[in-house]
């Protein structure tokens, strides 16, 4: 469990967040939403503890930042920047298994057979073993998106944090990243995903906080928190939200642009 | 199948090392045949120590310190240069970036200027190198805060070594010209003449301590160069490898310049040969440029000191080796982006 008490964040002396306090369970899917330069993604270093809490705490599992060795830490929580590119020429398994680094074990920290079973599992989980071998720069948007899902789930944290992975990519890797995303909530992690797609909220979170003006606006799950007057308010623009009917009979919220 | 191609480069790579060590040793303007070496090794290891004859002190005495500290000297700049081009995520990177060079540079003249000797010198060129590092290092703690560290390091090191350049001129100014500034003026140019065993006792433990160190970190590395954030989420220590990284290739090229004085384009053209032969991990890659900068420099100082009858110095050598060089490698790989 991730608390947040009263905390603002931001870079040096300027807040961009001010007195946010949360609680982000375990097992659950957290979406954090907000129109763009509102500090998401500082809200979102600032649990990673890439920034500094500049006024009160944040408690994981009990324990504030400090308390914590890297290694540790890096076994709580894991990260998922957006799809990138490689800064050298390596494939797909040589960048899972670096998220094996913090389960390597000796001094001297170099992959052993267990670490590359790991990560190959990993791989596995994801459903990506046609790419172990591909060239990491050789990847399509979607393929690296899933293949730094798959170093995340390597490290075997808690919480995995994914920074908008669904933005450039199309539709259908769209589609294939949030089920994964959902595939790992049902099996135990805690996923915090920062989005700007609240169609993606309404579908896959259980726990949705929204940002607005330098605050927490609202946090609680999809039904209660997204609703049309909400997310119109948020995007200062016309959106609704509307139940529709998909071929087999199912109900889905959609939302709308007017 | 895969571990077995990663370490059967390293048992090649050290038949090459003993090889062109023992070919080196043939090379000079005293002619020596293999039964003279045979005879020199029986000698050395005769009882009769009186009987140790001319050519086993010409080789062994003379030749093989020589040898040695070349094959060192290339080794260490090549994996410093290779740990910062990975540090640094930047190819273009070579291990005088945080000014050790010109620390190391002014250290030697200072000491050339006040008359003191071989030992003195490398001690006051050694000092002012790790000096010229730690101001960087500074510099980029007090900048660095709210910029990317990398580059505040970059600039740090561009200012240290513009500012000890200028102290070299000013020490070149002031210098004898019948004298001390001819001394200055061949340091800087770098060679390896006049060498015995006990100045090659440091760079040998230095360089063979700093590159397993620099070879432990090389996942570590691996792992950076994707970027500090994504690096410190990884459980990477991102500050205290970096430092540990300085720390380590600016005792081993201080210790190399030291001896050696300014030996250009080794430590930026070695990586980039090593990495078309083992690809880009730097577990592997680190130690195999130490192997090939070592037997590359071994190479180019063979050149120096048989090509004429005047001994060149290294420095020019290198360049002039190290240019077309590079010059065919970025041919190569541009031809490669192409298709």
């Amino acid at each position: 469990m991730i608390e947040l008490k009263n905390i603002d964040c931001g870079y040096g002396k300027k807040k961009v967040l001010n007195n946010v306090s949360l609680t982000i369970k375990a097992g659950e899917f957290t979406c954090l939403l907000g129109e763009n330069g509102v500090g998401k993604t500082t809200l979102f270093k600032t649990i990673l503890g890439l920034l500094p809490v500049l006024n009160g705490a944040i408690n994981y599992d009990g324990k504030s930042h400090t308390k914590f060795s890297e290694k540790d830490f890096a076994r709580f929580i894991s990260y998922v920047p957006q799809a990138h590119n490689a800064p050298f020429p390596c494939n797909v398994l040589d960048v899972v298994l670096m998220g094996q680094f913090v389960h390597a074990g000796g001094y001297f920290k170099r992959p052993d057979t267990k670490n590359l079973a790991i990560a190959q599992w990993s791989i596995e989980m994801l459903g990506i073993e046609k790419l172990a071998y591909r060239d990491f720069s050789e990847l399509s948007g979607g393929e690296k998106q899933m293949a730094l899902i798959a170093r995340a789930v390597a490290q075997q944290p808690k919480f995995i944090a994914m920074d908008e992975p669904t933005s450039n990519l199309d539709m259908g890797n769209q589609t294939r990243v949030m089920q994964v995303a959902g595939r790992l909530k049902d099996k135990g992690y805690g996923i915090i995903m920062n989005t700007h797609s609240p169609q993606h909220a309404l579908q896959y979170a259980d726990r949705v906080i929204l940002l607005q003006n330098g605050k927490v606006k609202s946090s609680g799950s999809p039904s209660e928190v997204l609703n049309s007057n909400s997310i119109s308010s948020l995007y200062a623009t016309p959106l609704e939200v509307v139940d529709a009917y998909s071929g087999n009979g199912q109900k889905h919220k959609v939302l709308l642009t007017l | 199948m895969k571990v077995n191609r990663d370490i059967s480069l390293f048992p090649i790579l050290i038949i090459l090392v003993v090889a062109s060590m023992v070919i080196s040793l043939f090379i000079g303007r005293y002619p020596i045949s293999v039964s003279d070496l045979w005879l020199a090794i029986k000698s050395l290891f005769g009882l009769n120590i009186a009987e140790i004859n001319s050519t086993a002190l010409v080789l062994f005495s003379i030749r093989l310190p020589r040898i040695l500290a070349a094959f060192l000297i290339g080794g260490t700049l090549s994996v410093t240069g290779a740990a910062y081009q990975g540090m640094f995520r930047n190819p273009m990177v070579s291990p005088s970036i945080l000014g050790v060079s010109a620390g190391a540079g002014f250290g030697a003249a200072l000491a050339i200027i006040l008359g003191l000797g071989t030992a003195m010198r490398q001690s006051f060129s050694f000092g002012f190198g790790i000096v010229a590092v730690f101001m960087v290092y500074f510099i980029s703690t007090v900048t660095g805060k709210k910029y990317d560290r990398t580059l505040t390091l970059i600039l740090g090191g561009m200012i240290v070594a513009t500012v000890f350049t200028a102290l070299i001129s000013i020490l070149k100014y002031v210098a004898d010209p019948d004298n001390t500034l001819p001394s200055i003026v061949y340091w800087l140019m770098g060679g390896l003449s006049d060498l015995e065993f006990k100045h090659v006792h440091f760079i040998s433990i230095i360089s063979i301590i700093g590159v397993a160190l620099l070879s432990f970190s090389g996942w570590k590395l691996d792992i950076l160069s994707f970027g500090d954030e994504e690096a410190k989420t990884m459980g990477i220590r991102v500050e205290r490898l970096r430092v540990l990284i300085i720390v380590i290739a600016t005792l081993m090229t201080s210790a190399a310049v030291s001896i050696s004085g300014i030996i250009g384009w080794v430590g930026l053209l070695i990586p980039h040969i090593t990495r078309m032969i083992t690809g880009h991990k730097n577990t592997k890659m680190l130690p195999a440029s130490f192997f090939i900068g070592g037997i590359f420099l071994l190479i180019v100082d063979n050149f120096s000191r048989s090509i004429a009858s005047m001994e060149i110095p290294l420095g020019i050598t290198t360049s002039f080796m190290g240019a077309p060089f590079f010059l065919y490698i970025l041919m190569k790989t541009s031809k490669h982006k192409e298709s």
